[in-house]
């Protein structure tokens, strides 16, 4: 008779767990609800912002600024995809610069976080705490 | 006002303006973007503010965006506190430009000058607005 060194009262572990939107505060599922809700919040600031700058880029021409190009607009789309696949965390915002940039901002408490997409299609991340630069990365440029 | 010279030195305690575009949605929600303190291409020798001591909220609000404006309000000792000069630059027919010459177009992606953006940001004391675009 072969011997389970497991215990026939416990289950293996859980490798996975489907997050539903009626638990969300259970630890087991509470990683997985924050991940759902950061997804949510980049799906909307794309659909509903950058694809919509996308279609209309006057809207974003000011005086003595320029405005983001449809390639800089359409770039900020593939990185904000991007940073959602990597569970990225949301943005507070996205703003254009006054030089054909992009910025995505998130502030957390004292620390403020922003990632800059050039008009050039440079990418440059900075983190600042209390107003201080902690960390500044160039994370190069992004091509179509 | 009688005795003013708008060539005079920038009094600490006196308060700044800084004219945002409402169309660039950096003061949204009641947050303001370290963005609205981004230089422009023309901001060579550093950003322009307007002294309140000479210029009138709506004057200070008047530009070409079509969009309307907010106007920051900083005070000029807030931002020295923090390293940040302030300057009178006068011009004809703006006699309360001032300056910041620390934060101009060609430094503005130091770290230094990503800092002082971001403070500025946090030093704002209050967003006045919207104004609505100039008629004339």
């Amino acid at each position: 008779m072969l011997e389970t060194k497991a215990s026939p009262l416990i289950s293996s572990p859980l490798r996975e767990a489907v997050s539903t939107s009626v638990v969300t505060d259970e630890p087991i599922t509470r990683h997985y609800g924050r991940q759902s809700r950061a997804r949510e919040r980049w799906e909307a600031l794309i659909d509903y912002q950058l694809i919509e700058w996308g279609r209309n880029p006057s809207q974003l021409e000011d005086e003595d600024i320029q405005a983001p190009s449809k390639m800089t607009i359409h770039l900020a789309t593939l990185l904000a995809g991007a940073l959602s696949k990597f569970d990225f965390p949301a943005p507070t915002r996205i703003v254009p610069d006054a030089h054909g940039g992009i910025v995505f901002e998130r502030r957390d408490g004292n620390a403020f976080e922003s990632i800059r997409l050039s008009a050039g299609g440079s990418v440059e991340y900075c983190f600042f705490e209390n107003s201080r630069l902690v960390s500044h990365e160039h994370w190069g440029v992004i091509e179509d | 006002m009688p005795g003013e010279d708008e060539t005079d030195p920038v009094d600490d305690e006196e308060l700044l303006f800084r004219r945002i575009p409402a169309s660039m949605r950096w003061y949204t929600e009641g947050e303001l973007s370290p963005e609205a303190f981004d230089p422009r291409t023309d901001e060579t020798t550093g950003i322009s503010f307007y002294r309140a001591k000479f210029t009138s909220l709506q004057q200070a609000a008047k530009g070409k965006s079509r969009g309307g404006y907010y106007v920051a309000v900083l005070r000029a000792g807030d931002l020295r506190n923090h390293g940040i000069r302030v300057v009178p630059r006068p011009a004809l027919g703006n006699p309360g430009h001032a300056e910041l010459p620390d934060l101009t177009c060609q430094n503005r992606l130091t770290p230094e000058a990503s800092e002082r953006k971001l403070r500025m940001a946090e030093l704002c004391l209050r967003i006045e607005g919207p104004f609505p675009p100039a008629t004339d």
